[in-house]
Order: structure tokens, then C-alpha cells, then sequence
């Protein structure tokens, strides 16, 4: 048990140091200046196919399926 | 250089559209009415969509071709209407590579990268954010462009061979949002980085601290035989492993702060935790090397903790009211229009306002911000002076009257003289005011200093003692009491127990919408005995609403709308928005033309033929004496808050005009009187309309005094105080400034502008009223709350002392005993974040 | 089936569309030129974690089928339970749920990033590499070569090989993370980062092992001690893997899909912070009752506690998400199953907490609970929000605005859901009922019930349980359909990065033509 905790342990520390790190260098960085604008720059970046580059999907798409399901 | 011409006026289309009756259809980028004779379209997705005027149209199709028409699916808002420059074309575009302008706001790199700060202004929505910043990535020769979605603040970086400033700030304007340079302040950077380090300060401390209980408390939980030497050494190790940075590096300010008052002689609370600090790490660190004793880590980073957190939340609010400051100092426009050879001719050209010097000749278009204080020469000027005054009515100025810089010019185009500039202006020195009240230490700190002042030679004191007597009982314990004295003792709450409740409390208000910008008006809120109410902007609205209609038999109250409807089409005056505003369903549009809008006076224009006028009595009836016959019959009363409408001199209607009560202003009148507290009236405005609202609102006549100048308010609440009375005002404006400093504690509204929130004690960011009832409630409770805290502080140290001095606690308990003193402080403080409004 | 699906991907070499047969003749020569998002690595793991998907679900109903008739399998060794049972907890975490955050967060760390990954070679490694290694499971765990650790059977050459595999992916991921465009690292981000550094380092840890042959080796620790690194890595496997993992996927998948910015964004990178600092500590609770001290086990319970907490913040976040736009879930199933996965998430992470607890640890432990339990997660929670995630990721891989089928998708979530439902009531009610007939005493003090009792008693639930779960591959298998479908339809497409894109050179952004003013000059 105890031969467990002097590697859990002394690894435990190391972790709380790199996570401390972590954290000092997120704060110093500044990312944490903002914390509205990102939540909505990911919606901003529109990662959709362009309209040009899809026209025929709805001719061979789901039309063929017809089965009821609840909403 | 573009240059712009008097007489000449600014063609209709420019700022307005030409009068004409209005649709039901929205602006598709603004959301206005789009007027009927126009064919503004875009094609969106494919359809035509209709746009009010030649700007949204421009605008709109800037974003669309840009590929940004997603902005018109996310945005929640419409847009502002677009800026007087994007319907001109870039009027601007010179002036941002004049070198006074370069200097100010654009830093170059050595590798000819330029950097500059961008002010987003005319932001409807979280959208309008994201197509600025869309816009601004766009550019060629940008490489970086982000923007703070609190501060509105975009940083951008760019090539300096590729574009320019005015490139940039004429792209914004492009997709019909503004764009203000602001000048790189040190100030800013320094305050964010302020920010930063307290955050990765408390972020470490909390860290250290779980993961110091981690291994601290299964010591304290279990039997001593339950855990190996071994083991317990080895946590003892990882516990002063990840103290060391709380110690070293989370504790600095305090470190700092101690090491300013022994070089200022002067106690504030940082020594005592200090000292803390440093007996207890040094101790603990004696105890590992010998093996006895008691260890304090865990006590440590939590002590640590908790302070840092008091001091996070306190800096947050302070930093929240200065990034609003520094949005008022950017009211300033950077461009200027300067006539280089008046009186001698008006040709004038754009310059920055920088540049201008006192004595300058300067053109002010029609929807520009003036650029300086200045004295009008020319014209009639009408005047929005709204982030001044609070006052949405325009002010009617005339040749030889002062105006201010920021404000804005509704009227035709004005010539005028720069008399102050830069840091002598007015709204410099209004910014520079309110900074200086930010800057001054607050009450609640200058009160746990004079704690402090105490707590630390008599803890000293105590624990020198301490050692000394229990030195002759038992040598053995004697240093071991000492250290348990000065660790248990926890200073920690007394020094929590009031910043940290009115921290709390600042926020709560701030939540709610009342901004507190000196902490000691909680403190004296709960003194306060007269509530002194300003009118208007305050109890009122301060905007106009039409509230009868009387008109001549000949026509019908439809038809008296429709023409003034005609007439007033597309003009900003209030009148002409209140109009607006009315049910028009049964109206048959009429269309009127040669309209010519008289400054001070109201508009004319014809209709089928027959000439109408329509505004202040003077103006629409002065052509026939037959008005005064008709208008004594009539049961209207035309004062200010008339306007006629006339036909051939005739008169036709009267519109009567009022400034709307505030929809909870009887209910925050109310609730304060139940209060027990006596509500006063003081206003600038005739007697008859002061007594109305006061009549309306239940205030008793004796507490109301009307058509009182400045000078006399600040009368009126000197003489309340020398009654002994403690006094509230909640005003309006920079005008009433000296009467709200008169005051022990003031209110000002924010309606619209950011001049006013700057002066007083605390200002009403909510529309409503009531938020002052329950901020007084608040202020109660914190007061309630420290003073539960004192006592818990007390009643803790009265307990824990005695017990150490007679060696009776042993390290876990201090440690407890401590950590759940200061928790009990925060949790009790926090509980103000809660009260329901 | 297999080869066909997995075959596309390889053909897949041009950037952009293939232009040849290009439903739309005119794509504009900004687009060809411009540098593009390695969309090809995610495709890859895209397809590949429907193929293991179907995999790793068909053994587990093999194995679900094996407890009510044993002898099934016809007594063929490699087909018994013991061995298909690590090859189906291997198959669905680390190959259907591996390859499906691995996909994604490539995904993310691109489109987040405004960058390209650093290096297409190594992610290609990358991809064969882990395919390799979930090949060599497949063979060597029905073989019967096992380190026989819990999720961590894996011997120690594929050890070795997952190590270097994740080394590749780490240099990937953080490379692109450092070439980022923006200055803000978005927090799906840090949760896919906490989960690569923190697994790295666990299988590590927990792995090392003394190799007594090529295929056999002994772990370097022992007794106690083995058990104790075990369940820390068991523990942490799950918090880092199967939550902080997916936890990344839903703070992307969630908002895009909602087309609404995630609830509060600060509460995000609370939650992920919150989640760090304390995930570490609840592993002793996996040893309850056991020869660890008891303060360990109390500490375990004691943060399991704490945990709680942030897990419920992330949850609520997620599910606010939609606060104002409720309506949107009535439309669209993939909304639907972002958004059930996120209950079921807070459904398990209230479970777990409560598990942890002592007193009813001791009624629960080595029961079905347990299994049911891991199931609510693992079906509810990994698999569902996977199945959003690649149900909005596919087309968009594919150059098409959305799946073949939106009704088999909606098809597909309902299915799904009733088993998930079968399958974690049926273990729940014979766990309790298995923790009850184990601990009765008569009044004697003698066990009221023997093993088999129980044993025999669970056989109605281990029904239903099969049910459910042959509910939830027919769900699996109908996705196959629907992505084979999609697949078909559409083209390999990479999408264009679009803050280097000059896109429309023509358009003078603030040189607007609007008329001049007459009064200019």
C-alpha cells in the first residue's frame, strides 16, 4: 500500500504543478479576459457546405423514406 | 480631401430621407419604417428585401457581398442606423494618415506590422461583434483582429504596406457600424494586466489549497496508527512542495503590502496576514526539519486563499466601473472639418480633432458630434445634448453660445470656434473627475485598516506574552503557544468581515443595475432620512409623449395626424418621433412637399396646395393674428409643451405634449415613503408641471420646490443637512452634479449617457426606479450582515485565543478553527448575492 | 461492407472537390487555390467509429446473449465471455469512442483554431497507427493474451504501440493548438487536451510492466499497490476519457448544432477547471471495502462527493444551451440526441457520486448496478452524444448540407433510446436484487440465498438487458445504413480556411460606391 503512494503521491504533485502552470499561463495569457465573445465566435464560423456544392442531395435523399415517427 | 461648402446644405438623402409617408415594411438592415417612395433593395438569400435609405442599403449590401449575410440570421437586434459617412462615401479617409493621428493611436513594430485599438461603436448585438470582426479579418493585409466582447474593444494588427487605419476604420463603417481609435493608454494595459496577475494569484492558492487538504485532512480524520510514518512524512513533503508557491508567489501582495507599511510606517491589514504568513510557514518548516511540532500548510494556503478571493471580487467591481470611463472618453470624434481661411472664404477640410487648436474655425454638418468646446458663430443650432444634460429635448442655442464637444448636431450645418481642446474640454474633465473618485481608497478598506492598526501590535503583543509566560510554566511549549497563538488567531475574518460584504453587496446592486462607484454610499445608506428626487430623466421619462390632441372643427384628429405625419417625416426631432408613435391605423397618408425645417421653430410645407406649418406656437400662427382668437376659445393651454399645426396662418391642432411619469415611479415613491423615509421634489421645471407629477407621485408640496436653478438645490440640500437630515439626491445630468455632491449620498440616472454615472456615489444603469428601494433594503442587510460578521470575528477570537494561550489547541483544530471562521465570513457575506430584489 | 466504407477515404486525395464530376461545374479559383482544413484525417476516424461502433456493439450483444446461454459459442475458447468481454469494452471505448473523439477533436482543434493540422503525415500516422493498435486488441484479446487489468488489458507490445501512437497524437493536436489564429484557445479545446496529456500519462503509469515474454508480462507493482494504480487509472480513465473527452465534443457539438452560443462560457471554463482540480481524487472509491486504508476510501468517497458539483455545472451549461430555443428539439433529431446524452450524463454523474458512498457501495458493488450504471454512461452519455456529433460532422465531411436520412437519424435516436432505457432499468432492478440476495442472512447467520440463486434469479433481467442492448446495435446498424447512404451521395470535401481566404476580391470593403456628395469636390 504504502510502496503505492510514494509514486501516487510525489505524481500527484507533479500533476497539481503542471496544472498549476496550466492555469498561471491560461491566466497570464489572458484567456480568461473574454469570457463571452468565444462561446459565440465558434457559432461565427460557419463550417457549412456551400449551397453550390449540394444541389442534388434533395433529389436523391430522404423523399424515398417515408416512415411516421413521433416528433 | 473632401471639402465641404457653406451655405450650401447637406443634401436631404444624406442624413434623412426627403419627407415622405412611411410604409408598414421594416428596413430590412435597421428595422425602421421604410418609407413608400423609395426602392432601396437587397438581395438576400435570393429575395428582395426592402431598405429605408441609401445608407442601410449600401451597408447591407457590403455585408451580403462580403459573404457576412449569416449576421442577418444570428443577429438578435436590428442594426443602428448607419453612420452619416457611409451614405457620403468615405468621407474620413485622409484624415487617419495625418501623422498627428498616426502618432496617437497607431504603434508600428519593426517589422512594419502596425497595431491600434478600435473602439466598436453602434453595437445592437452579440452579432454586430462578430461582423466587425468578420469585416476586419477581411481586410487585405490584417493578420489579426480580435475583439473583447465585453469592452467592445477590437486590438488589430496589420501590414502596414498593405492598408491603412482609415482603411480599416472605413471598412467597419462600410458594414454600417462605427469605428473610434483609441489611443493605446498605458492605463489599460496595466489594468488588465492587474487583472491577470490576481487571477493566476488566486488560481494557484486555490490549487495548492485542495490539494494541500488532500493530504492534510485524512491526517486529521484517522487514527494516528491508521497511516505509516513513512506515508505521513511523505504527505507532509507534498504538502510544503505545494505550499511553497502560496508562500512564495500567491501571497505577494501581502508580501508587498507589509513591505509598504514598514516603509510608510503606516498599519494596513496586510501586516497581520503577513506575519501569519511567515510564523507559520517558518514554524511548519522547523517542524519538518525536526520533527516536532505543528504544521500550518493547509492553514496557509487556505488563509491565502480566502484573502485572495475577498480582494478578486473587491477588483473586479473597481475595474467594471473604469472600463466605463474609458468608453466615455471615446465620445470624442477623431475627425474635425476645419475652414482654414474664415471669414474669408468656407472652404473647409477634414482634420483630426486633434489638431485643432483654440481659435480654429470649424464646420459642424448636420448628425456630427462636435469636435471641441467651442462658441457658435453662425446659425441656429439644435443641439442633442443628451450626454450632458441627460436631457433628450434638444437645446436651442444661437450665435454666441457655447457649445460642448461630444455632443451632437441635429440641425442644419453650424460654424463655430474651438475654445477648449483636449485636456481642458469638458468631457476630459468630467472623465478625469469620476477616475479620480474610482482612484481614492474606499471607506470600507480605510475602515479595516484602522482594524489593523490594532490587531497587530496586540497580536504581537499577545503572542510575545504568551511565550514569555508559558516560558517559565514550560520551556518546552512556550515557543509552540506562541505560533499557535498568531495562527489561530484569524484576523482573517475580521479582515473579511466588511470588505468582502460590501464587495458582495456592490455586486448584487451592480447585478440588479445600480452601479456603485464609492463604496462608502452602503455605508450611509442606511442613515439616510430624505430622498430628494430631480424630475426629469428621473421620475420622468424625459422623452415626449403626445397626450391630447385638440383641433379646430373643420378637420378630424386623423387628418390633423396625417399632415403632421407628412410634415415631419424623416426629421429627428422628438416631437417628430412621439408623432410617430401614434396610433396611425386610421390615418390616410398624405404626401407633402417643399419642406424646409426652421431651426427653433418648427417645419413648414405644402399640401395639395395649401401651405402648413407645424411647431411652437410663434412659429406656426405668428403669419395671422386670427390665432389668438381661436386659441383663447380653445381649452388647450400652448406652452412649451404645445405645437401647433396651422394652414395658411390658420390655426388647425394643438398637440399637447407631456414628459411620461416612469411606469414604477409611483411604486418607488411609495415603497420609500412606507419606509418611513420623506420623499422630496426638486426641479428646474415650472411650478404648474412640478406640482402635477408631485400631485400624481404623493409628495407632499412642502417637500417640492420647483423652477429652482442649480445654485438653489444645492440651497435646498445644504439647508436639509444643517437640519440635521441625512440626504439622498437621485438626479439627472452633469447640471445637477453640484446638487448631487450637495448630497450625503447620490443616485444618477444612466439614461443613454456615460457622463452623468461619473459624478455620483452610485448610478441606475436599470430603467427602473425600483431597483433604489432595493438597493437601500441591501444597504440594511450589509449593514446587518458586517455587523453579524464582527461579531462572529470577535466571538471566534474570544473563544480560540484563550484556548491557544493555554496551550490547548493543537495545529488541526487551529487550522479548522480558522478556515471555518474566514469561510463563515465569506458564506455569511455572499448571502447579500442572494437577496431577492 | 467494411472494406467498401473504409475504402473512400484513401481515394480521397485532392484538397478540395473532386472537380471532374462536381455536381457544380464552377467552383471559383479562389477556392481551388486557397490552403484548405485537413478534413481527411477526420473522415477517417469519422467512418471508422461507425465500423467500430458496429463492432464493439455486436460483441457486447454476443456477450449480453452468452450469460443466458452459456453455451452458445459452442465452448470455442476465443468466443467465451472472458475473452470477448475485454475485447468489447476494448472495441467500444477505445475504438468506437477513441476513434470518434480523436475525429472530432481534430475537427475542433482545426475549425477553433483557424489552422491546419501541423503536420498531415503524422495525423495519417496517427490514424493507421490506432487502427493498427484496435486490430492487434481485436486478435491478441480473444487469443487470450491479457495484462489482466480492467480496460487496460492490452499487452505490452501494444502498449508500447499505443504510446507511441498517443505521442503522435499529442504532437499533432497541441502543434496545431500552437499555430492557432486566434488568440483564445476554446475550451472543447482544453478538455480534449486534459484528456489526451492526462490518458498519456495514466496508461503509463498504470502499464508499466515487466515483459516476460513477447506476449507476457507482470505489472511492476503488486498486491495492494497494483490495485490501487489500477483503479486510479480506472478511475481517471473514465473522467478523462469518457467525460472530459466527449466533454469537448459537447461544448463544440451542442452549441453548433443549436446554432446558439453554449449557456454561459464562463461557466464552461469553470467547469473544465473545477473538473481538473478535482477528478484526480475520487479514484479510491472503486476500492471500497477493500484491503486500501480507510482513509483512502473515505477520501475517495469524499471527492466523488465533490464532483458532483462541476458535473452538474456542465451539464446544466449544456442543456441551457437551447434555454429560448426549446422548439428546436422537437425538430431536429440530432439536437435530440446531443441533448438526451446530456441528461443521460447527469443521470450517471449523480449515480456515480452516490455509488461512491460507502454505505450503498456496499449494497451495489460486483452487482449489475454497477454494470448498468457504466452502461447509462456509456450508452447514454459516449455513445449518444457520438452519434449527434457524427451525425452533424459526416455530411459536412462529405460535402453535403446534412445526412441522407433525417428520419432514419430521428428513427435511429428512438430506437437507441428505448434500449438504453431496457437495458439500464433491467441491471438496476437485478443489482439490487442481487446486492439484497447476497448479504440476507437467516437467522441463524447462515446466507438465506446461494450464488447461483441469484444467479438464476437475474436470468428474466439479463433478458431485457439483451434486449435493449439488440435495440441499441439495430440503432447502430441503421446509422451504418444512413452513413453508407451519405457516403454514397456525397464528396470527400475540405473545407477552405477562411481567415486567409481573400474571398471576394472584388468587393472594396470601405471604398463604398454610393453616390458622393454634390457639395464635394
Amino acid at each position: 500500500m504504502t510502496e503505492s503512494l510514494w509514486l501516487l503521491i510525489p505524481l500527484s504533485v507533479v500533476l497539481a504543478f503542471v496544472i498549476g502552470a496550466c492555469f498561471w499561463w491560461a491566466a497570464g495569457a489572458g484567456q480568461f479576459d473574454d469570457l463571452t465573445g468565444p462561446g459565440e465566435r465558434i457559432l461565427q464560423d460557419d463550417d457549412g457546405v456551400p449551397d453550390a456544392l449540394v444541389n442534388k442531395q434533395r433529389e436523391t435523399g430522404p423523399d424515398l423514406i417515408n416512415i411516421k415517427l413521433p416528433k | 480631401m473632401s471639402t465641404l461648402e457653406l451655405p450650401s446644405p447637406l443634401p436631404p438623402s444624406a442624413g434623412f430621407s426627403p419627407y415622405q409617408s412611411l410604409t408598414s415594411i421594416a428596413c430590412f438592415h435597421c428595422a425602421l419604417p421604410v418609407p413608400s417612395e423609395t426602392h432601396f433593395s437587397v438581395k438576400f438569400k435570393g429575395q428582395d428585401e426592402a431598405v429605408c435609405c441609401v445608407g442601410c442599403e449600401a451597408v447591407a449590401t457590403t455585408i451580403i457581398q462580403a459573404g457576412l449575410s449569416n449576421f442577418y440570421v444570428e443577429r438578435s437586434a436590428p442594426s443602428a442606423a448607419p453612420a452619416l459617412s457611409v451614405t457620403l462615401g468615405a468621407v474620413n479617409a485622409a484624415v487617419y494618415n495625418l501623422s498627428k493621428i498616426q502618432s496617437q493611436y497607431v504603434s508600428t513594430s519593426t517589422d512594419s506590422k502596425q497595431a491600434a485599438s478600435l473602439y466598436i461603436d453602434g453595437v445592437t448585438c452579440n452579432a454586430c461583434l462578430w461582423l466587425a470582426e468578420a469585416t476586419l479579418k477581411r481586410i487585405h493585409g490584417v493578420t489579426s483582429a480580435e475583439i473583447n466582447y465585453i469592452s467592445h474593444r477590437a486590438e488589430v494588427i496589420w501590414q502596414g504596406r498593405d492598408t491603412t487605419l482609415a482603411t480599416i476604420v472605413n471598412a467597419i463603417e462600410s458594414v454600417g457600424l462605427g469605428a473610434m481609435p483609441v489611443a493605446a493608454g498605458e492605463r489599460h494595459a496595466t489594468r488588465a494586466k492587474a487583472k491577470r496577475d490576481s487571477l493566476q494569484q488566486l488560481g494557484v492558492a486555490l490549487l495548492a489549497m485542495m490539494q494541500v487538504m488532500m493530504f492534510t485532512v485524512p491526517l486529521y480524520f484517522t487514527d494516528f496508527d491508521d497511516i505509516s510514518a513513512d506515508a505521513r512524512h511523505l504527505m507532509q513533503w507534498a504538502s510544503l512542495a505545494l505550499t511553497l508557491p502560496v508562500v512564495m508567489y500567491a501571497a505577494r501582495p501581502f508580501w508587498l503590502g507589509a513591505l509598504r507599511d514598514w516603509r510608510t510606517h503606516h498599519v494596513s491589514m496586510d501586516s497581520p496576514v503577513a506575519l501569519a504568513i511567515a510564523t507559520t510557514f517558518i514554524t511548519s518548516l522547523w517542524t519538518m526539519t525536526t520533527g516536532r511540532g505543528a504544521l500550518y500548510f493547509d492553514s496557509i494556503s487556505m488563509f491565502v486563499f480566502l484573502l485572495l478571493t475577498a480582494r478578486y471580487l473587491e477588483a473586479s467591481i473597481r475595474d467594471h466601473a473604469l472600463t466605463r470611463i474609458e468608453r466615455l472618453s471615446n465620445a470624442m470624434p477623431a475627425v474635425a472639418w476645419r475652414l482654414a481661411q474664415y471669414p474669408a472664404s468656407r472652404a473647409s477640410s477634414e482634420t483630426a480633432s486633434a489638431l485643432l487648436a483654440q481659435g480654429d474655425f470649424i464646420l459642424i454638418p448636420t448628425g456630427q458630434v462636435i469636435s471641441a468646446d467651442s462658441t457658435l458663430l453662425e446659425g441656429v443650432a439644435e443641439i442633442d445634448e443628451s450626454i450632458v444634460t441627460g436631457e433628450s429635448r434638444p437645446a436651442i442655442h444661437t450665435a454666441g453660445s457655447p457649445l460642448i464637444g461630444g455632443t451632437i448636431n441635429l440641425g442644419s450645418p453650424l460654424i463655430a470656434r474651438v475654445e477648449r481642446v483636449g485636456a481642458a474640454s469638458v468631457l476630459a474633465a468630467v472623465a478625469r473627475m469620476a477616475e479620480r473618485s474610482l482612484g481614492e481608497r474606499p471607506r470600507l478598506s480605510v475602515l479595516t485598516d484602522r482594524v489593523a492598526r490594532f490587531v497587530m501590535p496586540s497580536l504581537i503583543l499577545l503572542a510575545v506574552g504568551a511565550g514569555v509566560v508559558w516560558f517559565f510554566l514550560d520551556a518546552s511549549q512556550s515557543f509552540n503557544v506562541s505560533v499557535a497563538v498568531i495562527a489561530v488567531t484569524c484576523p482573517c475574518a475580521v479582515a473579511l468581515a466588511a470588505p468582502l460584504a460590501y464587495a458582495s453587496a456592490t455586486l448584487k446592486t451592480a447585478k440588479d443595475g445600480l452601479l456603485i462607484s464609492r463604496g462608502q454610499v452602503l455605508e450611509i445608506l442606511p442613515q439616510i432620512t430624505d430622498v430628494v428626487f430631480d424630475k426629469t430623466g428621473t421620475l420622468t421619462t424625459g422623452k415626449l409623449r403626445i397626450k391630447q390632441i385638440d383641433t379646430c372643427p373643420a378637420i378630424t384628429r386623423d387628418d390633423a395626424i396625417a399632415i403632421a405625419v407628412a410634415l415631419e417625416e424623416g426629421a429627428a426631432h422628438p416631437i417628430a418621433k412621439s408623432i410617430r408613435l401614434l396610433d396611425q391605423s386610421e390615418v390616410s397618408a398624405v404626401v407633402a412637399t417643399n419642406l424646409c425645417f426652421v431651426p427653433g421653430g418648427g417645419v413648414e410645407g405644402e399640401i395639395n396646395g395649401a401651405h402648413y406649418r407645424f411647431g411652437h406656437q410663434k412659429f406656426s400662427c405668428s403669419v395671422s393674428a386670427a390665432f389668438s382668437s381661436v386659441a383663447s376659445t380653445s381649452t388647450s393651454v400652448a406652452g412649451d409643451d404645445a405645437f401647433v399645426l396651422s394652414c395658411d396662418g390658420r390655426w388647425l391642432a394643438t398637440f399637447q405634449t407631456e414628459d411620461a411619469l416612469k411606469s414604477d415611479a409611483l411604486e418607488t415613491v411609495r415603497a420609500l415613503q412606507r419606509a418611513g423615509l420623506a420623499v422630496h421634489l426638486l426641479s428646474g421645471d415650472r411650478v404648474d408641471r412640478v406640482r402635477a407629477v408631485a400631485t400624481e407621485l404623493g409628495i407632499d408640496y412642502v417637500y417640492t420646490m420647483a423652477a429652482q436653478t442649480p445654485a438653489g438645490k444645492v440651497r435646498y440640500i445644504e439647508q436639509l443637512r444643517a437640519e440635521g437630515r441625512k440626504v439622498a439626491m437621485i438626479g439627472d445630468g452633469v447640471n445637477d452634479a453640484p446638487v448631487l455632491g450637495a448630497a450625503d449620498a447620490s443616485i444618477a440616472m444612466a439614461a443613454g449617457a456615460d457622463l452623468p454615472r461619473l459624478t455620483a456615489d452610485a448610478v441606475l444603469m436599470s430603467p427602473n426606479l425600483t431597483v433604489i428601494v432595493s438597493a437601500l433594503t441591501l444597504a440594511h442587510r450589509t449593514k446587518k450582515i458586517i455587523n453579524q460578521n464582527f461579531a462572529w470575528a470577535v466571538l471566534y477570537n474570544a473563544i480560540a485565543i484563550p484556548l491557544a494561550l493555554m496551550n490547548l489547541i493543537n495545529p488541526a483544530l487551529a487550522a479548522i478553527g480558522m478556515g471555518t471562521s474566514g469561510l463563515i465570513v465569506v458564506l455569511n457575506s455572499m448571502r447579500l448575492l442572494r437577496v431577492r430584489s | 461492407m467494411q472494406a467498401e466504407i473504409a475504402q473512400p477515404p484513401n481515394q480521397m486525395s485532392g484538397q478540395t472537390l473532386n472537380q471532374s464530376n462536381s455536381p457544380t461545374k464552377s467552383p471559383t479559383k479562389s477556392q481551388t487555390a486557397s490552403p484548405t482544413y485537413n478534413y481527411k484525417v477526420v473522415r477517417q476516424f469519422a467512418i471508422m467509429t461507425i465500423v467500430w461502433g458496429v463492432v464493439g456493439m455486436l460483441v457486447g450483444v454476443i456477450i449480453a446473449a452468452e450469460l443466458i446461454w452459456p453455451d452458445m459459442t459452442f465452448g470455442i475458447p476465443w468466443l467465451s465471455f472472458g475473452r470477448l468481454r475485454p475485447l468489447h469494452t476494448n472495441a467500444v471505448i477505445f475504438a468506437f469512442g477513441g476513434c470518434a473523439l480523436m475525429g472530432t477533436s481534430y475537427y475542433v482543434v482545426q475549425r477553433t483554431c483557424q489552422a491546419r493540422l501541423i503536420s498531415d503525415r503524422l495525423a495519417a500516422l496517427h490514424f493507421w497507427g490506432w487502427q493498427l493498435v484496435i486490430v492487434l486488441a481485436a486478435i491478441t484479446l480473444p487469443l487470450g493474451y491479457t495484462q489482466g487489468k480492467e480496460y487496460a488489458e492490452l499487452e505490452w507490445p501494444i502498449d508500447v504501440l499505443i504510446t507511441i501512437v498517443w505521442v503522435i497524437y499529442a504532437l499533432v493536436f497541441f502543434g496545431t493548438i500552437m499555430r492557432r489564429k486566434t488568440a483564445h484557445i476554446y475550451v472543447a479545446n482544453w478538455f480534449y487536451g486534459a484528456f489526451i496529456v492526462t490518458v498519456a500519462l495514466l496508461h503509463i503509469v498504470n502499464s508499466a510492466a515487466v515483459p516476460a515474454s513477447f506476449w507476457k508480462s507482470y505489472s511492476a507493482y503488486a498486491g495492494v499497490q497494483d490495485a490501487m494504480i489500477q483503479w486510479w487509472y480506472g478511475h481517471n480513465a473514465v473522467g478523462f476519457f469518457l467525460t472530459a473527452g466527449f466533454l469537448g465534443m459537447m461544448y463544440y457539438f451542442v452549441p453548433k448544432q443549436a446554432e446558439r452560443p453554449v449557456y454561459s462560457y464562463r461557466l464552461s471554463v469553470v467547469h473544465f477547471w473545477a473538473l481538473i482540480f478535482t477528478y484526480m481524487w475520487a479514484g479510491p472509491h472503486h476500492l471500497h471495502y477493500t484491503a486500501l486504508p480507510d482513509w483512502a476510501q473515505s477520501l475517495g468517497m469524499l471527492f466523488s462527493l465533490i464532483l458532483l458539483a462541476p458535473s452538474w455545472g456542465g451539464m446544466i451549461n449544456g442543456m441551457m444551451t437551447l434555454s429560448g430555443a426549446w422548439h428546436k428539439l422537437r425538430d431536429d433529431p440530432i439536437l435530440k440526441f446531443l441533448i438526451v446524452s446530456l441528461s443521460f450524463y447527469g443521470m450517471s454523474t449523480f449515480e456515480g457520486p452516490m455509488l461512491a458512498i460507502k454505505t450503498v457501495n456496499g449494497l451495489a458493488h460486483y452487482t449489475d448496478w454497477i454494470i448498468g450504471h457504466v452502461h447509462s454512461g456509456a450508452l447514454g452519455w459516449v455513445a449518444f452524444i457520438t452519434f449527434g456529433s457524427m451525425y452533424y460532422l459526416i455530411p459536412r465531411l462529405f460535402g453535403l448540407k446534412q445526412m441522407y436520412s433525417v428520419r432514419l437519424i430521428s428513427l435511429h435516436f428512438w430506437i437507441a433510446t428505448i434500449g438504453v432505457v431496457l437495458y439500464i432499468a433491467a441491471l438496476w432492478i437485478s443489482g439490487v436484487m442481487q446486492g439484497l440476495m447476497w448479504r440476507a442472512v437467516n437467522a441463524d447467520g447462515t446466507l438465506t440465498y446461494s450464488f447461483v440463486e441469484a444467479v438464476k434469479a437475474s436470468y428474466p433481467y439479463w433478458t431485457i438487458r439483451l434486449i435493449g442492448g439488440l435495440l441499441f446495435f439495430i440503432g447502430m446498424l441503421i446509422m451504418t445504413y444512413n452513413v453508407i447512404r451519405t457516403v454514397m451521395m456525397g464528396q470527400a470535401y475540405d473545407a477552405p480556411i477562411p481567415a486567409t481566404l481573400p474571398s471576394h476580391p472584388d468587393l472594396k470593403i470601405g471604398g463604398l460606391q454610393s453616390p458622393q456628395p454634390a457639395h464635394g469636390d
